[in-house]
């Protein structure tokens, strides 16, 4: 087990961050210089990063809480209350990027939805918003390449065909987006569930 | 037979829904994924504890003291481990 000086200045950072009421950029810095010195000291502390996390997270600064999410899920992935709070954020960051108010050309897109894909958390909501995005910005290529991916990953879902369509008709490529056209009326009636239709009666 | 980290982390919140009704078959719960995460080269300060703390609760001191050891090797920085190290220790004394 670790001791010593060093050790004890470094929980004494800790608890002063935990305990610092009056500004929260200095818990975070505190947070921050601690995990520089125990990176130092050939520790990665799962602990440090969640507490961090928990901070930045009251800050508002969720992109940097989800951040510090993913490394502690790193350094410790079968912490539960670790991938509760990660899957929370993961959450609120999908929220934030699908959030119907947002013009579909907003700059912010491509980093959340960065953030998102490159932490596996990225839901068919996030993959449209950027296949809108690069159709509202564009990038036509990108929004054709990134539109087939989803009908691959979501061949069920009416929305992924539709965006298909959408793009390769901004293409000027009629054929595809008529194919993709009929695909998208294939899947708008969902099948029943175990085939029975209408009201069950006795 | 080899366990993914899927099913140890099923085991872990099985244990947990189980703490306080039945604290000794969460405690075979944890004590069954530590040995399953080792096994997978995964080594878990929150894992052990989480097994610590419940030995606390079954006041099995020592084996707690021996846990939160584990907990301090791993992650020295972890402040709920250290609290829980301050009172073990001194019960064990």
């Amino acid at each position: 087990m670790v001791t010593g000086t060093k050790l004890e200045a470094l929980l004494g950072k800790i608890r002063r961050a935990l305990d610092e009421r009056g500004s929260a950029e200095a818990a975070e810095t505190l947070f921050r210089e601690v995990i520089a010195e125990a990176h130092k000291l050939g520790f990665v502390s799962a602990y440090v990063h969640y507490v961090l996390a928990g901070a930045l997270d009251r800050m508002g600064k969720l992109e940097m809480a989800f951040d510090e999410l993913k490394k502690a899920v790193q350094a410790d992935p079968l912490a539960l209350p670790v991938r509760h709070a990660f899957q929370d954020v993961a959450a609120r960051l999908r929220a934030a990027l699908a959030d119907p108010t947002r013009a579909a050309d907003d700059t912010d897109i491509p980093r959340l939805y960065t953030l998102l894909v490159e932490a596996g958390e990225a839901d068919l909501e996030a993959h449209l918003t950027m296949v809108r995005f690069a159709l509202a910005t564009a990038q036509l290529e990108r929004a054709r390449t990134l539109a087939q991916a989803v009908t691959t990953l979501f061949p069920a879902v009416r929305e992924a065909w539709e965006a298909l369509a959408r793009v390769a008709r901004a293409q000027g490529d009629g054929a595809a987006a008529a194919r993709a056209e009929t695909e998208a009326a294939g899947v708008q009636v969902p099948v029943p569930l175990f085939g029975v239709t209408g009201k069950a009666t006795a | 037979m080899r366990r993914t980290k899927d099913e140890i982390l099923r085991k872990v919140q099985a244990a947990q829904t189980l703490g306080s009704e039945d604290p000794e078959r969460a405690e075979l719960l944890l004590r069954s994924a530590v040995r399953e995460a080792e096994a997978l080269g995964l080594s878990s300060p929150t894992l052990h504890l989480q097994l610590a703390e419940l030995l606390h609760r079954l006041r099995k001191t020592r084996q707690a003291l021996a846990e939160v050891i584990e907990v301090l090797e791993l992650d020295p920085f972890n402040l709920v481990a250290r609290n829980l190290h301050r009172i073990l220790d001194g019960r064990a004394r």
